[in-house]
């Protein structure tokens, strides 16, 4: 005899599938009756593409931002945002493209194979050169990411495994690198990134209105959170995001800007070969995620304000980069006499970078860019340990403190 | 919170005339609508010929579509209501019902159909087929599609304490058949 909730689970299991060929007749029925057409936007009454468009009624920030503007969950969304100038970084070293959280993501964008996308960053620094940073990702968890200038930074994920190398072409050398034990982190997952940037209009404060750029028609949003801004430009023919611009008003002159995003354009797999060039000298290294903590981020932040000249701790430590940061530094002069970037500073600089990789996104921030060593009341970086209420601040006299999340800094 | 927040943008794409936020969205409902016309008219051609019309109803007036709504509960109440539309055609009704006596195949799973009918789908199916029409719809609204007592209230015009009755009735009925068929 079913019981009532036994009826109740046989409802739920009987289930159906459908034939393929006429869901596509079905589909394609549903799509003509609509006028919808793949990757452009249709033809529409000028009636109806006036209402659909109009600020404040239809719009992406009016129509959601009631919604979720206060979502707690959306606050992660945003700081994640905020730290995106090292997400790029982050993706080198993390499990991204080969775990659960991928496989979810990638069903939601249409089982795209393959995402690229561009990175222009500026330090704000002095000297420090514009970096402009082409990205792509293979689901088989390949990243790359490669600088005109020939910095290549390819990494492979298996698991919790990171194994990649990275080439500085200026000193023509190499490095190997592969951390166990990495983290699985969803906010980290590239393809889940780019799904909240879409998103990110939802939470405008301001809609900017249309404009023409490169040939095509975007939507802007800003979005701001603290002191972070966020511009977002959405395709207005598809919806397809298409640039977000980052800044930080209390980090004058750094900002960084995403653009170019495409979704399945062949890519292949000797595109992202882990062999290093022809001549090039190997370096290695090899770190343990689960063992490295945060006095090996303090010592790679002494360690570099020793280094410079003006005691200054570093413009970013975001992983991609770190290298060029560091070649064009020392072609300006900004380390001290004799300086050398020799096996045992990069193995501190891989220590910092291996303790910021392992950090979920959104719950870290360094704004340590022009600081220098010495103040105890100066913050310089701060995040929230796993399972931790509280979050923990590096100041610049590199002492330490637990505070509540109400009392960080702004 | 992050699908339901995914679901408003993807309908905000597809009321910008995105086909792939449609084919998404498409993706995502067609087998539970398929499901729950099959259980309201216990017929498969009738069922896919609703869902379909369903489908390119919404495609067609989706500038109309309010973003703000539950699209699973809009996009059922909109089969429900086509369903109960379709039983009211007295000819097209028995003729269903003649199928059904003469066990005619139709019901049943055949390659040329949309859908593809489990036969646990097609006994759940028969059962409910037994239930008056409206125990039978507010059965598969609140346990196939989720929707709440005061949501199937509003789309049958009653009361929520007769929408709770005709769902524990329906239910007890639906118990009663399933078990008289698994001692037969």
């Amino acid at each position: 005899m079913k019981r009532p909730d036994e009826v109740k689970g046989f409802y739920r299991n009987a289930n159906l599938s459908t034939n393929p060929a006429l869901d596509r007749a079905v589909l394609t029925d549903a799509l003509d009756a609509g006028g919808l057409t793949y990757g452009r936007r249709p033809p529409a009454t000028k009636g109806k593409d006036k209402e659909q468009t109009r600020p404040g009624r239809e719009s992406p920030a009016a129509l959601f931002g009631r919604m979720i503007m206060n979502h707690r969950l959306m606050t992660p969304a945003v700081a994640a945002v905020i730290s995106l100038a090292v997400i790029v970084g982050l993706s080198l070293f993390t499990g991204n493209g080969a775990g659960k959280v991928y496989a979810r993501a990638m069903s939601e964008l249409h089982s795209a194979q393959t995402l690229t996308y561009s990175v222009i960053t500026r330090t704000g620094v002095e000297s420090m050169p514009t970096v402009r940073m082409d990205v792509a990702f293979k689901d088989t968890g390949f990243v790359r990411t490669a600088t005109a200038d020939g910095y290549i930074t390819v990494a492979q994920s298996i698991g919790n495994k990171v194994k990649g190398i990275s080439i500085v072409p200026v000193a023509k050398n190499y490095v190997t690198f592969e951390v166990e034990n990495m983290p699985d982190d969803p906010a980290k997952d590239p393809w889940a990134m780019i799904e909240m940037l879409r998103a990110l209009p939802a939470r405008a404060d301001r809609v900017l209105g249309r404009r023409e750029l490169d040939g095509r028609m975007l939507d802007g949003f800003g979005v701001r959170k603290g002191d972070a801004i966020a511009t977002v430009w959405i395709d207005a023919t598809n919806g397809q995001l298409a640039r977000v611009e980052l800044e930080c008003p209390s980090a004058p002159g750094m900002s960084v800007i995403l653009s170019d995003f495409q979704f399945d354009i062949p890519l292949e797999d000797a595109f992202f070969s882990l062999e290093p060039p022809k001549g090039y000298i190997p370096l290695e290294a090899q770190a343990d995620a689960a063992g490295v903590g945060e006095r090996d981020f303090v010592e790679f932040l002494r360690a570099w304000s020793l280094w410079t000249a003006d005691g200054t701790f570093p413009p970013l430590v975001a992983g991609a980069e770190i290298a060029k940061v560091i070649v064009h530094m020392a072609q300006e002069n900004k380390f001290k006499a004799g300086w050398d970037f020799d096996p045992g500073r990069q193995r501190v600089v891989y220590g910092g970078l291996v303790f910021i990789s392992g950090l979920p996104a959104g719950t870290w921030r360094y704004a340590g860019q022009n600081v220098r060593f010495g103040d105890p009341r100066t913050p310089v970086f701060w995040y929230q340990p796993q399972g931790s209420p509280s979050w923990r601040i590096i100041y610049a006299d590199l002492s330490t403190a637990d505070v509540a999340a109400e009392d960080l800094p702004n | 919170m992050r699908v339901l927040v995914g679901e408003r943008y993807l309908i905000w794409r597809f009321k910008h005339g995105s086909a792939e936020a449609f084919e998404r969205i498409y993706e995502r409902h067609k087998n539970g609508l398929l499901k729950l016309a099959v259980v309201l008219l216990g017929d498969v051609h009738a069922a896919e010929d609703v869902v379909h019309d369903v489908f390119v109803h919404v495609a067609r007036t989706r500038a109309a579509l309010r973003v703000t709504g539950n699209l699973k509960a809009l996009l059922a109440t909109s089969v429900a209501n086509r369903a109960r539309n379709h039983r009211r055609d007295e000819y097209r009704y028995r003729n269903s019902l003649a199928r059904q006596a003469t066990g005619d195949p139709a019901t049943a799973c055949e390659p040329a159909h949309w859908a593809i009918v489990s036969e646990q789908l097609q006994s759940l199916s028969e059962a409910m087929a037994q239930l008056p029409a409206e125990q039978r719809e507010a059965v598969a609204l609140h346990l196939g599609v989720g929707m709440s007592f005061p949501e199937i209230a509003k789309l049958q015009n009653a009361s929520v304490n007769t929408v709770q009755g005709r769902c524990r009735y329906g239910l007890e009925k639906l118990r009663s058949l399933l078990n008289s068929e698994a001692t037969t």
